[in-house]
Order: structure tokens, then C-alpha cells, then sequence
């Protein structure tokens, strides 16, 4: 499912680089990245979600070999196969619930916004206890309420990859293990790859692998190689 | 309905306020030079068609301005005279139909106009209630006049004119026998009479009694004139001296118009003749010259708002850099977020054209009521 072979990155302006020799996750694999804060948690998962390009290596997703692809492939890739929740929720203010699970059909005209979609995102956010939530605005969620739209977000066009950013920051015991019940779930039930990141020592037996991603983060000096960031 | 469509609609709903002020400022700067060239536009076709329908206006020497606003738009009580001399005088000449007009008079604040029958011809007056004015002291009044004071057919209007009835004092009560429709022009704003009835309201004539001596007290003035009293009136003085205040004259044809144009040329005529219409018009150019100072001055005000708009809308775009940011990353093209950009624009210029479109459509339906509410 994610296969990376002599990754280079880094960040020019403070000298902060990922090298990654080689790492391997396959299909169905439930994956914990762990390591402290500026290790490069969310650039190696940006870099897998193809949101980023590596400046040297290879990075393959999902059967698709991401390096050299032009943004828009990339984009397509995403679309097709990734599922992103970010740690900060990036909820959408003006948006409902509703229209905030929906958001992947509404900005990808790949996407079609049918009947079916519309039950998959009431039934997600049933199971997510959301339901009597959606037309509501996200300024008037908890946040776990919010983390948990973001999760329905994600999951709604059944990707075949879920990339998770630190999903469970900020929330409580009870909203972060509903939070992981629900990736795990998506998981077992479309046999879906899911990585997580994060910190919480007590959640890692969740996962069927955990991996430091401390041990890829590589100071590098200005002259080494370079990467570039394309999409903000 | 389309994502970036329905995503833009969503963003606007919820910034009710912004959208609001944009949607206003937006609609102003629309809706601001057509309603100005609405109204210009009614209030130049109400100037040119009531001054085409008057094809010639005799009147005493002065401005002639005045002379077309008073004989037209019955604009103010107009007290330069002449004398019936100057009808007998184009009458004689048989150029053309000549209509008297006395506009000094004013009853409840609506002027009075002592004329003919041929000045009802000449407008076309369509009467809806009752009859034109036979008799003196008769009076058909304007359907404005007749709303505005609650008259009908059988109401009697007392003349306030300080001149009136010198001889005792007692007020002439005008007996309304017809109500005119409306047509928008300045004869829904007045009250027709014969011209006689407006000599007695000047006190040049009156009715008594008969074989009562001016002075005695048998000779008290009627103040209603009626069938039975209408012969007892009668006037003092050599009629070629009484007063008018203009004369319509619609000439026979061209070779008419430039003869009677032609004899008060000289600078000994006490009176003048003007054209109605190139009166209005030489007026009419100094309103199309101002009309494109405002354009102008709303042009510059508008590029600024423009520009300050897109300022504004130049921010938000900055202030939504996560919310772009997160489409992004879900998918979202480069393209795909300028037409959600774009769709809210659009739909802000859609609501504020809508907006202008409609408020210019009123303006144009109620154009002539405003130029009766702004001018006359």
C-alpha cells in the first residue's frame, strides 16, 4: 500500500530534512507514527498523501508512484484514495455538518454528489453520534464534536487510505477512542490502510505497528539535498 | 445545484452582513447613473412634449423662461400682463387659433386658468366626471386638484384672492361641474375656468340685483353665479384693456408661424413671442450638462467603491487562506477554488444588478410622479 525507498526532504529555511531509506505498509495495516513534536509526524504523511513532493526517492500510495506527478495528478490521487483528518478539524465555519461531511463531493467534480453519498455521510455520522447534529454550525460544536466531523469527513468517500493527524489531540478519553473506534472500524470493514499519528502512548496496542518517525528526521544543513513544498 | 455554486451561496448566507453591504454598495453604484438617466430622461420627454403640443406663447416682455413655465406648467401665479388688445390683434390677423390664458389667480394652492373652450381642445381634456365649464364661475377641475381636496361635481371652491370681489369683499365660490382624468401633465395640478370668471375674481366685473346702484346696499354682490343670476353680471371698463397673462396661438402653418414670429421682433413691442420647445430645449441642455457633471462625479465615486470593494474582497480571499488551504489538501484544483471565488462575486453582482434592475424599473414606473413630486 505505502511503499517510500530513499526519500529525501527538507525544509531550506530551518534546515530541517526527512530521510527515509525504506518503509513498507501494506494493504489493511493499521499504523501508529509516533515521535516528539517537529520530528516530521505531518510531512511524511503529507509527503504519502502526495500533498507534498519529495525532492529525491520514491513515494508510492496506493499503487501510484507519486514522485514526478504534476499537482493535478496528484490531486486526482487524493480525491480517489485518501482520506485526511487534520489535527486542527479544518471544518469549514459557514458549512453545516452535513454539507462539512459532504465537502469532498462538493469541491471535486470527480466526486458525485448522489443519494448514496448523502446516506454514507448520515449513516457515518450516526455511527459517530453526530445525527442530531447536522445541521448545525461547527462554531456551536464541542470539540469532539468537531474532531469527529472531520473523521466523517475523511471516511465519507471511502478512501483506501486514511491519514490521520494526531486525530485524538485535545479530546478526551471518551471522544478519542470514539474518534479511533470509528477509524478502526472504516478500517476492518473496507480493508482500509490507516496511519495515525500520535502521541498518546496509551492508544499504540490499537495498532497493529508503531513507528518513530524520529529515527527519519535529519538536520540538515542548507547545502544538502532540497524539497519543495507545492501546495502550501 | 452546483458545488462551487452552492459552497458560494453557503459562504454569503452565512456573512449575512458583508454580503449585505456589498450587495448595497454594488446595487448603488448600478442603480445610481440609470436612475438618473431614467428620471432625466421622463422629465426631458414631460418638457418636450408639453412644450411640442404649444407651438407658439405670446406673452409680456421678460424672461421667456418664465413666461413657458407659467403659461405650461401654470409654475407660479404669474402677474405680467397684457391686454385683450393682443388677442383681438392675432385674432384679426386669422394666422392661426389664438387661446387666452389668465394664470394669476390661486384657490386652496392650485392655480386657477381663466380660458376658452379651445384651451380644452387643444389638450384634449377628456373629462371623467361631469362636463367642461359653460357658464362663469363654473370650474373643471384637475384629477390631482380633485383627489388631493376631495372635490366632486357640485363642490363649490371659494376664490382666495385678495383681489377678489373689491367691491364688498364677499368671496366668488367657483362651482366645480366636471372632474378631468388624469393625463401627468400640469392640468392635473390646476382648476378651468372661463376667462371672465377670472376678471371677476379680479374684480373687473360682477353681478347684483337688478336695478340696485353700485353702492347701495342692494347691490351686494352674488357670490355664487347660477343660471338665474348668470345675465345680472356684467363688467366695467373698454374689454381690449382687460387683462391676460399669455396667449396660445396655434398657427394655420409654417408661413403663419414665421409672420407672427416675425412682427415682435421689433423693440418697441411691449410683448414677446416665444417657441415653447426651443425654450425647453435651450433649458433641457443646461439639465443634459449637468446630468453629465453627476455622471461623471458618480463615475469617480463608483471606480472608488470598485476598488475598495475588491480591496475587501482581496482581504477575505487572505483571511480564507486555511479554508483554501484545507480544500487543497482535499483535492480541491486551483481552478475549482477560483470558481467558488468567482461564483460569490458573481452571485454578488447577479443580486446587485437584480436589485439596480428593479429599483430602475420603479423609478422609470414612477418617473413621471417623481418629476411632478421633484419639478412641478
Amino acid at each position: 500500500m505505502i511503499n517510500i525507498r530513499d526519500l529525501r526532504f527538507n525544509y531550506e529555511r530551518d534546515g530541517f530534512g526527512l530521510r527515509v531509506d525504506a518503509l513498507s505498509i501494506a494493504g489493511g495495516e493499521r499504523v501508529a507514527w509516533t515521535g516528539p513534536s517537529g520530528s516530521g509526524k505531518t510531512t511524511l504523511l503529507q509527503l504519502v498523501a502526495g500533498i507534498t513532493a519529495p525532492a529525491a526517492g520514491r513515494v508510492e500510495s496506493c499503487g501510484v508512484e507519486l514522485t514526478g506527478l504534476p499537482d493535478a495528478a496528484r490531486r486526482d490521487f487524493r480525491i480517489a484514495n485518501v482520506g485526511l483528518v487534520f489535527q486542527d478539524f479544518a471544518l469549514l465555519d459557514y458549512l453545516s455538518v452535513l454539507d462539512n461531511i459532504l465537502l469532498p463531493y462538493r469541491i471535486n467534480g470527480s466526486l458525485r454528489l448522489d443519494a448514496a453519498a448523502r446516506a454514507r455521510a448520515e449513516q457515518l455520522a450516526t455511527e459517530l453520534g453526530l445525527a442530531e447534529l447536522l445541521l448545525r454550525r461547527p462554531t456551536r460544536l464541542s470539540h469532539g464534536e468537531r474532531q469527529r466531523v472531520a473523521v466523517c469527513r475523511a471516511l465519507v468517500a471511502d478512501p483506501r487510505l486514511v491519514l490521520a493527524d494526531e486525530p485524538t489531540a485535545n479530546l478526551d478519553a471518551d471522544n478519542g477512542s470514539r474518534v479511533l473506534d470509528a477509524l478502526d472500524q472504516h478500517a476492518t470493514e473496507r480493508g482500509a490502510t490507516l496511519v495515525v499519528v500520535t502521541h498518546d502512548e496509551k492508544l499504540l496496542s490499537r495498532f497493529d505497528r508503531t513507528i518513530d518517525v524520529s529515527s527519519f528526521c535529519n538536520r540538515l544543513q542548507a547545502s544538502n539535498v532540497g524539497g519543495a513544498d507545492d501546495e502550501g | 445545484m452546483k458545488g462551487n455554486l452552492y459552497l458560494a451561496w453557503q459562504y454569503l448566507c452565512h456573512h449575512r452582513a458583508t454580503t449585505a453591504v456589498l450587495v448595497a454598495s454594488i446595487t448603488l453604484i448600478m442603480y445610481l447613473p440609470a436612475a438618473l438617466d431614467v428620471i432625466v430622461d421622463n422629465a426631458e420627454e414631460h418638457f418636450r412634449s408639453r412644450a411640442a403640443s404649444t407651438p407658439l406663447v405670446i406673452g409680456s416682455r421678460g424672461n421667456p423662461l418664465e413666461l413657458v413655465l407659467a403659461s405650461l406648467y401654470f409654475d407660479e401665479p404669474y402677474d405680467d400682463v397684457l391686454r385683450m388688445e393682443q388677442l383681438h390683434r392675432v385674432e384679426k390677423q386669422e394666422l392661426g387659433q389664438a387661446i387666452p390664458l389668465d394664470t394669476r389667480f390661486q384657490a386652496r394652492n392650485c392655480a386657477i386658468v381663466g380660458t376658452t373652450t379651445g384651451y380644452a381642445q387643444l389638450r384634449n381634456f377628456r373629462v371623467a366626471q361631469g362636463r367642461i365649464w359653460n357658464l362663469m364661475g363654473e370650474c373643471v377641475v384637475g384629477a390631482r386638484v380633485a383627489e388631493r381636496l376631495e372635490l366632486r361635481v357640485g363642490s363649490k371652491i371659494p376664490v382666495s384672492s385678495a383681489t377678489a370681489f373689491v367691491l364688498d369683499g364677499a368671496p366668488l365660490r367657483l362651482n366645480v361641474v366636471g372632474i378631468l382624468a388624469a393625463t401627468e401633465t400640469a392640468d392635473d395640478e390646476a382648476m378651468f375656468v372661463d376667462l371672465k370668471t377670472t376678471w371677476i375674481i379680479a374684480g373687473l366685473g360682477h353681478g347684483h340685483a337688478s336695478g340696485a346702484q353700485h353702492g347701495s346696499t342692494a347691490a351686494a354682490t352674488f357670490t355664487d353665479i347660477t343660471a338665474e343670476n348668470a345675465d345680472s353680471f356684467h363688467f366695467h371698463g373698454d374689454d381690449a384693456t382687460f387683462p391676460l397673462t399669455a396667449i396660445i396661438v396655434t398657427p394655420t402653418n409654417q408661413k403663419a408661424e414665421t409672420l407672427l414670429l416675425g412682427q415682435y421682433l421689433s423693440p418697441e413691442e411691449t410683448v414677446q413671442i416665444v417657441r415653447p420647445s426651443d425654450v425647453m430645449d435651450a433649458l433641457l441642455k443646461k439639465v443634459l450638462m449637468v446630468r453629465s457633471y453627476i455622471v461623471a462625479i458618480v463615475a469617480v465615486v463608483s471606480l472608488v467603491t470598485l476598488v475598495t470593494m475588491a480591496l475587501v474582497i482581496v482581504l477575505s480571499i487572505r483571511l480564507r487562506r486555511a479554508e483554501i488551504t484545507t480544500m487543497s489538501k482535499l483535492g480541491c484544483s486551483r481552478f475549482a477554488i477560483a470558481r467558488i471565488l468567482g461564483s460569490q462575486i458573481f452571485i454578488l453582482l447577479l443580486a446587485s444588478a437584480t436589485l439596480a434592475a428593479v429599483l430602475t424599473q420603479i423609478t422609470d414606473a414612477y418617473g413621471r410622479e417623481l418629476i411632478r413630486l421633484l419639478i412641478l
